[in-house]
């Protein structure tokens, strides 16, 4: 009991070290509800909201526009509550691969539950792979998308931050506010299902069996 | 040799590692299948990061709609303190005083939480809260503000007769899918802007109606130049002009664009595009000179790599 009335100081390892962040400033003015400071940053972020959601949705996606503005309202939300861990930058880019993940979520939950209305046995007869899809399956996007649909919510997001934008450990576990072993940890579980998950994929796999 | 095989994964995309790390990195990724796919993952994320023409103008128009009155307000902490403590209130009035006053409490409460609410709606959901609705004009998230301001700004709307206003919705509704990203004022308004230009010379183009988008971005060049749509449409005719042969009206468009917005979004496209239309006019020497230049300036972007591989090679 005593330990939840004390204020324990928190442990070294989880304090993220300070780095000069050029855009902190904007950040912090842009909370407090400047507008100059805001119009920058936007400026600054957008096209980089844009990539990422562009990078986790596909480039083909009918609502990028959309699902960018829903980040980038996430984001200036979210300003006021910011404290300063990581860089804004990497906060910001946090913020759209969990809206955009959010969004493959939804529509893939949406699409199940259609499914479940309307079952058609021509439907499932349709989702054997073709060739089509063997000769798509050299290439691993797709099932890091799928994954990001399906992992459970915190392994998907280490993995998005990893490997669509190539975070380090350390970054990802900053942004996250996790302990650096959790991430690692997560990363470790997530690589597992993407190897479980490729596996199925006979290209992928000649290649997997041929580096081995 | 220090950092996990994560980091150092993450690092090499970044450009960051020596020989003694790349070394190192590729004897750890033949010991583990798993962190070779993810690494081999992240690269192809990593070409195909695309930077688009219309982004920048796609960037201008979200920006747009958040500093136009759609910016969040901050909630009150206290708000929410406020409705339990007036909600005890009444109840405790209702058990006072009757029933004829509490309903009067009670109009008056709902009454002032009405007025109130629409500040406090923000303009999308959140995206964990609930689930999406069917997208909205681009204009949506302002509704309510916007109501309030429209009889100052736009004539009245009631004095349209109702079968002109059932046709124009009819009309509206049958338009085609990429004019409906614009908001509706601007769709519906009889003069053009820059944006609605835009719009027009991008639809024109996904159908196929090259010389009638090219029209209409060159007039938006001519009429609104300056605008971050207006560079956009002089990489737009680059890339149109290349397509069509034209590698001399292309080059024109690809310099504009760079003399312009020479740090802009697109600078490296239009960098490229130069190259290209360079290339096509036999200017061999330029060309490569462009790619060296586009390679020092933008070393991570997806284009360096394509130019490392021309320099590679004789023009």
């Amino acid at each position: 009991m005593p330990r939840l009335l004390i204020k324990l100081p928190t442990k070294p390892a989880l304090r993220p070290k300070r780095c000069h962040d050029e855009l902190a400033r904007l950040a912090e003015d842009a909370g407090r509800g400047s507008e100059p400071a805001l119009r920058t940053l936007l400026t600054t972020l957008t096209p980089q909201l844009l990539r990422v959601v562009r990078r986790v949705l596909g480039a083909a996606h009918p609502d990028l526009e959309d699902v960018t503005y829903e980040a980038a309202y996430a984001v200036v939300d979210a300003l006021p509550r910011f404290r300063g861990e990581g860089s804004v930058r990497h906060f910001a880019c946090r913020v759209a691969v969990l809206t955009a993940m959010n969004v493959q979520r939804r529509e893939l939950a949406s699409k199940r539950a259609r499914k479940r209305e309307h079952a058609d046995p021509e439907e499932f007869a349709s989702q054997v792979p073709g060739p089509d899809d063997h000769a798509e399956a050299n290439s691993l996007l797709p099932i890091v998308r799928e994954l990001m649909c399906t992992l459970p919510a915190p392994l998907a997001e280490a993995l998005s931050l990893h490997v669509v934008l190539g975070y380090t450990v350390a970054e990802i576990a900053e942004s996250s506010g996790v302990p650096l072993e959790t991430v690692r940890s997560r990363l470790r579980l997530a690589k597992q299902s993407l190897r479980k998950r490729a596996l199925g994929y006979p290209a992928l796999r000649e290649v997997m069996e041929g580096e081995s | 040799m220090k950092g996990d095989l994560d980091d150092l994964s993450a690092r090499a995309r970044r450009g960051l590692l020596d020989d003694a790390e790349h070394r190192e990195l590729e004897r750890r990724l033949e010991a583990s299948q798993e962190a070779a796919l993810a690494h081999r993952a992240g690269l192809e994320f990593d070409a195909e990061d695309l930077v688009l023409t219309g982004d920048e103008a796609l960037v201008a128009r979200i920006n747009q709609r958040l500093l136009s009155g759609s910016r969040p307000q901050r909630r009150s902490r206290f708000r929410a303190l406020g409705l339990v403590v007036g909600g005890l209130c009444t109840t405790v009035a209702a058990a006072a005083a009757g029933p004829a006053l509490v309903e009067g409490i009670e109009a008056l409460w709902q009454q002032d939480v009405a007025i109130q609410m629409p500040l406090f709606t923000p303009a999308p959901t959140r995206p964990s809260v609930a689930p999406r609705a069917p997208r909205q004009p681009a204009s949506s998230p302002q509704k309510p503000d916007a109501a309030r301001e429209e009889p100052a700004l736009a004539p009245p709307e009631p004095s349209l007769p109702a079968p002109v206003e059932s046709a124009k919705r009819a009309q509206r509704a049958a338009r085609p899918l990429g004019t409906r990203a614009l908001p509706e004022r601007d769709r519906d308004s009889v003069v053009d802007t820059s944006a609605t230009l835009f719009a027009q010379a991008s639809l024109a183009r996904r159908r196929g109606d090259l010389s009638r988008a090219m029209q209409s971005y060159t007039e938006l060049t001519r009429r609104f130049p300056g605008t971050a749509e207006a560079d956009s449409a002089e990489m737009a005719l680059g890339t149109l002009s290349l397509q069509s042969g034209a590698a001399a009206q292309a080059l024109g468009h690809f310099e504009r664009y760079l003399a312009a917005r020479p740090g802009g979004q697109l600078a490296v496209e239009a960098l490229w595009g130069k190259t290209r239309a360079l290339e096509a006019l036999g200017r061999g020497d330029e060309a490569r000179r462009e790619l060296q230049l586009l390679v020092d300036r933008y070393p991570r972007s997806t284009y360096a790599t394509a130019a490392r591989a021309k320099l590679g090679q004789a023009f």
